[in-house]
């Protein structure tokens, strides 16, 4: 039986990125293939933000060329630059999932509560339905704004350290979501300083700091030497498993 | 009471003013709700003190007031959006060195318009009483534009004012958008000139979605609230203002406030349950 080889859904060639004349990022080239589950590892100021950033469309490249292939859905870290107080209820930040997808004339339709009603039952945020978010835990909020990203359908999920700041359990419940919405070949890109748990749930990863360090299996190969230099860290403290 | 609110709307200048009142008590928080969550409050304020200057250059080139105001609010706000885009400077001294610049022009010009019998206090501090029938007119045509395209964009400034990253990363126009509300806060400041006047306006704009966003619902609710608080502050300020014979806007923004204060207190006794 012949297996069918993933279609590149991102692709990087040469991409530099200064902010303020300094080189936040150095040329970087990747390609990463439909369905993929990719960590993005790297210390703290190496630029892992500024990648998703430049892949979301919210910063320009300096130079070096970028696509993105498909639809795409965002969670950022403790909810960006959303504010906890915002008058809205679960519903009502969930269907906003659906805005680009509909345009400026589309009419809301069958279709559309149906991706909505979806999207809360996976992330078993239904219940919740009416609640101002104001009224939400740390987790339930992540969960909420997992499903606005659902809501929308997308190709690629982006996240930027979306568990940080919650509990052991809130953060296995997001992980295993993560797991269903991958197994129906979304791609997903994780941003986090978390190497044990990149390792455990990513299929693949990629490692910066301001230039790429490796890209590709999770077990890429680079030196122990490599890593520490990387994290400023003991190697054994990482729990990245690299080969030396 | 009843007597006194026969025999007030009864009155031509009195109805006037409640038509006046009504637009804007929709109006208002309609936009003010979109620039609280936002957090562009002090736009409000901003987009106020130019309008003083397009009234000052309204007196000197004859023309009417509300058209000249919403011209010259327009181009600055837009001067302003253009500025935060490019990031030349921090937001917050865009808006200062606009509110200032704005408020200094209106007082030079206002200076140079001395001769031309102006009732200065009427625009600082409104006078919905003195609203003439063509003043009306034009009030209540611009409002309804104002809502209409509020209503239309509504979906897409709600994705935008809950996350405007989330919402640009989508391939929602943010830019065009965030201009889009800015235009329509300079409109209803021209609208609302003549009930508070231009130091008092940021108020209803703020105050009503402020005492809504006290009971923690959700944002079409808070938008219900906002107006429900709004048009009965106006509604119960003119009354007062007329009983007592006070002056219209400075009541009308006391009553917001008592209602803000009534809010506060309601939702931490009976806090609406989900």
């Amino acid at each position: 039986m012949r297996v069918k080889k993933a279609s590149t859904i991102i692709e990087a060639k040469n991409l530099s990125f200064s902010r303020n004349g300094e080189e936040v990022l150095h040329d970087f080239s990747f390609a990463i293939p439909e369905g993929d589950y990719v960590g993005v590892i790297g210390p703290n100021g190496g630029g892992k933000t500024t990648l998703l950033r430049l892949l979301l469309g919210l910063e320009k490249p300096t130079s070096g060329s970028l696509k993105v292939l498909g639809t795409v859905g965002y969670v950022a870290q403790r909810g960006g630059t959303l504010d906890s107080q915002f008058p809205a209820t679960v519903e009502e930040v969930v269907r906003a999932g659906r805005t680009a997808k509909l345009g400026w004339f589309g009419r809301w339709k069958k279709i559309d509560e149906t991706a909505v009603d979806k999207a809360m039952a996976e992330m078993k945020i239904t219940k919740l339905r009416a609640r101002p978010l104001s009224r939400l835990s740390g987790g339930e909020r992540q969960k909420v704004l997992l499903a606005r990203a659902m809501a929308a359908e997308p190709q690629i999920l982006f996240l930027d350290e979306p568990v940080d700041g919650l509990d052991p359990q809130s953060r296995d419940d997001f992980y295993k979501l993560l797991r269903v919405i991958n197994k129906r070949r979304v791609t997903i890109i994780f941003v986090s300083h978390d190497v044990h748990a990149m390792t455990r749930e990513a299929s693949s990863a990629l490692c910066l700091k301001h230039q790429l360090v490796c890209h590709g299996d999770k077990a890429c190969h680079i030196a122990g030497q490599q890593l520490r230099d990387l994290f400023h860290q003991s190697s054994a403290e990482l729990l990245h498993h690299h080969d030396t | 009471m009843l007597n006194s609110l026969v025999e007030l709307v009864s009155l031509g200048f009195m109805q006037r003013a409640l038509v006046v009142g009504l637009v804007v008590g929709v109006v208002a928080p309609t936009i003010g709700l979109f620039f609280v969550v936002r957090r562009y409050s002090a736009m409000a304020d901003t987009l106020a003190h130019v309008s003083l200057a397009g009234v000052a250059v309204s007196l000197l080139a004859g023309t009417a007031a509300i058209p000249t105001a919403l011209v010259v609010s327009v181009v600055s706000v837009l001067g302003i959006e253009q500025l935060r885009e490019k990031k030349v400077l921090s937001a917050d001294t865009i808006v200062s060195l606009f509110l200032f610049g704005g408020l200094a022009l209106g007082v030079v010009l206002l200076g140079l318009a001395h001769g031309h019998n102006v009732n200065i206090v009427n625009y600082l501090f409104g006078n919905i009483l003195t609203v003439t029938s063509t003043d009306v007119l034009n009030i209540v045509i611009l409002g309804a534009v104002v809502v209409l395209i509020t209503m239309f964009c509504w979906r897409q400034l709600f994705a935008v004012s809950l996350d405007e990253d989330t919402a640009r990363a989508s391939g929602i126009k943010v830019g065009l958008l965030n201009r889009v509300l800015a235009i329509l806060g300079a409109a209803t400041i021209a609208i609302a000139m003549n009930v508070v006047g231009v130091l008092l306006i940021g108020a209803l704009m703020v105050i009503p979605v402020l005492a809504a966003m006290q009971f923690k619902v959700g944002f079409k609710r808070t938008w219900g609230l906002a107006t429900t608080i709004s048009l009965l502050s106006i509604v119960l300020g003119l009354w007062l203002s007329y009983q007592f014979n006070l002056a219209s806007g400075g009541t009308i923004v006391l009553v917001t406030i008592g209602c803000f204060i009534l809010s506060s207190i309601w939702a931490k006794i009976y806090p609406v349950k989900s």
